[in-house]
């Protein structure tokens, strides 16, 4: 007959781990995995923040642009007094139709600038602006603005 | 003299507990490792992407910038993608340039990289990674569309600009995974215009 496994520890040690050591373990184990999981979260959305921004900048130039070739070439609408606005999509979903993204064009505070107002050098000053959604639904805490000046060419 | 034979060997390990230490250890080193390369892929990824990101700005702006100061600007199609052939005024230097885009190295002024960046040649060209790659899959110049609200000699002037890169990642299995990055600026051609 076979004898027993006998364990032997050292006298005052118990033979394996309290529930208070394990709680413990787990709680410090739990908190590091968290704060790495929040770290890495907060770091994706940062960048998706980031790339948000850029396309929103994007779109801001090229509606600048428009604004200015329409100057440039006095195609300047009878109400160009108010204001104009226009949305566009960001970011488009995988299908490619659902929009996940928008942002909000506007020009504003559109200015006669010439000097001497009978000069015959036109100069307008405009104001261009855009606002945007991310994914998360966040609103940009601060809108991108240009202030521009454009002569009409003759 | 008696020794206590028992006494010395309790303060060694058992095989079990070397056992489980190490099947223990090996779990966790390959926990660790299993996470060490996503990482280091996923950081490879973000570095490419900014990589492509700052590419397609840098190539938009240099080409709108060349468009605004070109006297006359030709438009035509090799390969599906856009060729522009830009004159510029008497005494500018070069007299006139063509940009084309060549999938594996990127935006083109004749022969030679569109963009260049410090001890490389070409801006587009980045690290060899067996695993991402990246190309051009399409650039397109063109006019911008009538119902755009533009009229008479404007639209004849004002130009639509799409970049698109495609982000290849080929994962464990072979396959491929595309996610395209598409840039878009509109540039008007003062020059020309005037």
């Amino acid at each position: 007959m076979s004898k027993p496994l006998k364990y032997h520890f050292p006298p005052g040690t118990s033979s394996g781990f309290t529930l208070v050591e394990i709680l413990v373990s787990l709680i410090i184990i739990t908190v590091f995995s968290s704060a790495v999981m929040m770290g890495v979260t907060q770091v994706q959305q940062l960048v998706y923040k980031i790339s948000v921004r850029e396309r929103a900048y994007d779109e801001l130039v090229n509606y600048t642009e428009f604004w200015k070739a329409k100057i440039a070439a006095n195609q300047i609408p009878t109400n160009i007094g108010s204001d104009d606005e226009k949305e566009v999509v960001l970011f488009y979903q995988e299908d490619g139709i659902t929009a996940i993204s928008t942002a909000t064009l506007r020009r504003s505070n559109f200015q006669n600038r010439t000097n001497p107002p009978q000069s015959s050098a036109r100069h307008y000053r405009f104001k261009t602006e855009v606002e945007w959604h991310d994914i998360f639904g966040n609103k940009s805490i601060e809108p991108l603005i240009f202030v521009v000046d454009q002569l009409v060419f003759l | 003299m008696k020794t206590d034979r028992s006494i010395s060997f309790a303060k060694g390990f058992t095989l079990l507990e070397v056992v489980i230490t190490m099947v223990l250890t090996t779990v966790i080193i390959l926990s660790m490792g299993t996470i060490l390369a996503h990482t280091q892929k996923a950081t490879n990824k973000q570095m490419i992407i900014e990589h492509v990101n700052n590419y397609g700005h840098s190539a938009l702006k240099f080409i709108s910038e060349e468009i605004r100061r070109a006297e006359e600007i030709h438009i035509s199609s090799i390969l599906g993608m856009s060729r522009l052939n830009l004159t510029f005024p008497d005494g500018s230097q070069p007299k006139s340039i063509t940009i084309s885009a060549n999938p594996e190295n990127g935006m083109m002024s004749e022969r030679d990289p569109l963009l260049t960046i410090r001890n490389k040649k070409n801006a587009f060209l980045f690290e060899d990674n067996n695993n991402i790659d990246f190309e051009i899959s399409n650039f397109i110049c063109e006019l911008v569309p009538s119902n755009l609200g533009l009229s008479g000699k404007l639209s004849r002037h004002f130009y639509n600009l799409v970049l698109q890169i495609d982000i290849i990642t080929i994962n464990a299995s072979g396959d491929e995974t595309i996610t395209p990055y598409q840039f878009h600026r509109q540039v008007f051609a003062v020059a020309a215009y005037i």
